[in-house]
């Protein structure tokens, strides 16, 4: 009997399922309790198959524990991939490269298990000396001194763990509760790093985490979990049910302020989806201004090589961002001016090295392209429309390539969050050739909507979003594959200002008048 | 309508299931073997639907503990779990993909659980205590392992227990095997040797390493008589003396525990010559 021909090409990734959002790079980290092991699944022979089930068969750490369930298929075309997740619980997990083995059976076919990595961090913070704490295998990053450009108004009086200063924004007070009620976002301003190598190494430069991605990525997780843990405690003030860790900025910057999404009109399971996204694309910054190419660390390693048989014991980066164009934003090249200082301290001596540069977002789209119907009948056929994400270049994304998905809000002001999926399926006419298509039976929400007073009929709008996945490949040369970053947001319907006397534009990329 | 879960049992003894194996080192998909003290192993399970109803999601566990002839949840540690799908009649093996470090203590010598489940085919309410393989179907339990025989006499300790608020008379003996199946050695990387039909060593059984205590009534002996309540676990020593060692041969050796004539476990070690002589 032939082996199923289904593979999985590109690292399964980890999607926060409260903000819907892929977690940087697409780590997983234990800090957030619940996250969704997602994967795309590609059909790697000529032919379609036919009724194919997919499911998740172990996780090589007894602390993550995944959710029974099976994804199932009744044709995938020749080429196609097939987007399935597994809701896990990551609380007890340990950082490090994890196995996870994954069962595809088509119709006719004996099954076929892929075993592939992911990759696990353990982010705490330490209240005493106010610093959170990234673990991976090959050390830990310390994070303090987060400044950040936040949304006006949200100063608290006290415990900031900043210069003595009144700081400290939506800070969750144990048991739960919200003591800020902003939900973002917070764009970076100021950070300092000290990473501590497990164990010490000698010569110039040290393991990468995982073996894979630059160190900055470490920092990148870290402002986006206190990010994605203020916004929950913000608006659910229970964080302590969701995460292991506070969402905590040490200092707003006092001269700009940022504009706020506006979450009144939102209500259901996407409500926190769009302040999430302002929040990714936010401290996305950090990954942007520490560049893709070679970060402060793999820099700061080769400038300062120490002496013969010295151990390096810490390296430092402390680093400023400034946004001399404006706020950054989704798929666009802005600017980031960056200055650092990288200090590695060896057993016996330390060495400095300062960089002042400006970095440009090199994970940009020349735009997107949303169609959908002009008019619809809610109760005919399903609602459909397709997105394509433009690359520069006049290239399109397509396929696995991106992690995208819409929100759709009825005329008054409730969403719905939609899959746009490039796999050949259903209304999705071909696989791969760069139309992302969503579709929804208006019909199935009717109930929802006339529960809570709202209409079905009139203009329906449709927000796309999409982040890039990472495409490294396990025989990549560590330094090679820390150059492949996923998780950037490279198309979003909302856009960041320094103006916070409007909520961030959240700008429609098409609209639809329902009838009935 | 029905849904019939079943890890095979071994033949003759029923801790030998050939449904579970160990695949040491560090890649999961490698080849079966003995595991190795101190170092990675994954485990696999091969699971039956013997019903006529599709299932998904059965959960399967897998566990480990001392070599015993009375193997416990409560002696026992849970390793990992993994899931698996099944058509009616349909087998699927399974990996549990937390990898398993065999403890240096036991030198490898370790006895494995597995069991399946799943709300279609439940286990008793409440949990037994004893894992009870030969009358659930679900569970099996493969405590074999590989005894690499030098030219001096060797020694393993073997737990004897029974559960929690039993008491239990058993009879505890070391008796030569029969020939395993083929699907075993190749499990246990042993698919190239021959049964030895002269037995390559001569066994004993006692209740301390020196034979002391048998040595009043007249030395170790092949059998012992043992009063075991629940929540103490005792241990037998078998002692094995190499015998006309041939290398490429081997001898099943099993220590079997009985309750009124009935067994109630057993451990079996595949006597073989080491290649370190």
């Amino acid at each position: 009997m032939a082996i199923t021909p289904m593979d999985i090409n590109k690292r399964p990734f980890s999607v926060e399922p409260l903000t819907n959002a892929m977690l940087p790079d697409g780590i997983f980290d234990t800090a957030i309790y619940h996250q969704r092991i997602t994967c795309y699944y590609t059909n790697t022979s000529n032919n379609t198959l036919n009724n194919v089930s997919i499911y998740l068969e172990s996780v090589g750490d007894p602390g993550i524990v995944p959710t029974s369930e099976t994804h199932s298929f009744p044709k995938i075309k020749a080429g196609a991939s097939v987007r399935v997740s597994w809701l896990a619980d990551f609380r007890n997990g340990t950082p490090g490269k994890k196995l996870v083995s994954f069962i595809a059976q088509a119709d006719g076919m004996a099954s076929k298990r892929a075993i592939k990595q992911i990759f696990v961090s353990k982010t705490t913070y330490d209240d005493v000396n106010g610093e959170y704490v990234c673990e991976v295998e090959e050390g830990c990053l310390k994070v303090s001194h987060m400044s950040v450009i936040g949304p006006k108004g949200e100063w608290q009086g006290g415990d900031g763990h900043g210069h003595g200063c009144c700081c400290c924004c939506c800070r969750r007070k144990p048991g739960g509760e919200s003591s800020g009620d902003s939900v973002g976002p917070w764009i970076p301003t100021k950070m300092s790093m000290a990473f501590y190598p497990k164990p010490g190494y000698e010569g110039v430069h040290g393991d990468l985490p995982f073996s894979d991605p630059w160190w900055k990525i470490l920092a990148w997780i870290v402002a986006a979990i206190a990010a994605i843990v203020a916004i929950v405690a913000a608006a659910r003030g229970s964080g302590q049910a969701y995460f292991g860790v506070e969402g905590t900025f040490d200092e707003t910057e006092p001269s700009i302020d940022c504009c706020e999404p506006d979450v009144s009109g939102v209500a259901g399971e996407t409500e926190l989806t769009v302040a999430g996204v302002a929040s990714l694309i936010a401290t996305v910054a950090v990954a942007v201004g520490l560049s893709d190419e070679e970060d402060p660390w793999w820099r700061g390693q080769t400038k300062t090589p120490p002496g013969a048989g010295e151990i390096t014991q810490v390296e430092k980066v402390d680093v400023e961002f400034s946004y001399p164009a404006g706020a950054p934003n989704a798929g666009v090249a802005y600017p980031v001016d960056v200055k650092w200082n990288y200090q590695r301290v060896t057993d016996a001596n330390v060495y400095s090295y300062s960089v002042e540069e400006q970095q440009t977002n090199i994970h940009v789209s020349d735009g997107v392209e949303v169609t959908a119907p002009a008019e619809h009948n809610a109760f005919k056929n399903p609602l459909v429309f397709h997105a394509r994400f433009q690359k520069t270049g006049g290239k399109y994304f397509f396929g696995d390539q991106l992690y995208a998905f819409a929100l759709l809000r009825s005329p008054d002001g409730m969403f719905f969050r939609i899959d746009l999926l490039d796999d050949g399926i259903d209304f999705d006419s071909k696989p791969n050739d760069g139309t992302y298509t969503g579709s929804i039976h208006l019909e199935n929400l009717y109930g929802q909507l006339l529960k809570q007073g709202l209409k079905l009929e009139g203009i329906w709008k449709i927000y796309v979003f999409a982040q890039d996945v990472n495409d490294a490949t396990p025989d990549m040369l560590p330094e090679v594959a820390a150059t492949h970053i996923g998780g950037f947001m490279v198309a979003s319907a909302i856009h960041l200002t320094f103006d916070p006397s409007l909520p961030c534009p959240l700008q429609a990329q098409a609209s639809v008048n329902v009838v009935t | 309508m029905s849904v019939i879960l079943e890890i095979r049992d071994g033949v003759p003894n029923w801790w030998n299931s050939p449904d579970i194996w160990v695949v040491p080192g560090s890649d999961p998909a490698g080849s079966p073997g003995q595991p190795i003290a101190g170092n990675p192993a994954y485990l696999w399970g091969r699971v039956r639907n013997n019903g006529d109803t599709q299932v998904n999601g059965v959960r399967v566990n897998f566990y480990w503990s001392n070599p015993a002839t009375g193997v416990l949840r409560s002696n026992s540690t849970l390793i990992g779990s993994a899931f698996a799908d099944l058509d009616a009649g349909e087998t699927q093996d399974v990996l549990c993909l937390t990898p398993w470090v065999p403890t240096v203590v036991n030198d490898g010598h370790e006895c494995v659980v597995a069991e399946a489940i799943h709300a279609s085919d439940p286990l008793p309410t409440p949990l037994p205590d004893a894992f009870d393989p030969p009358n659930l179907l679900q569970i099996a339990q493969r405590n074999l392992s590989v005894l690499a025989m030098k030219s001096s006499k060797m020694v393993m300790t073997v737990q004897i227990a029974v559960s929690e608020r039993e008491k239990q008379a058993l009879e505890i003996t070391a008796e030569i095997g029969e020939e395993l199946g083929r699907e075993v050695l190749m499990q246990l990387g042993l698919e190239k040797i021959k049964f030895a039909k002269e037995p390559m060593g001569k066994i004993d059984l006692s209740l301390d390493r020196g034979c002391e205590s048998e040595q009043k009534k007249g030395g170790c002996c092949d059998r012992i008589h043992l009063d075991v309540v629940g929540g103490v676990a005792q241990a037998v020593y078998l002692k094995v003396m190499p015998h006309k060692m041939r290398s490429g041969y081997y001898t099943p050796i099993n220590v079997v525990a009985r309750n009124r004539d009935q067994v109630v476990g057993g451990v079996t070690f595949v006597a073989v010559k080491s290649e370190e002589g």
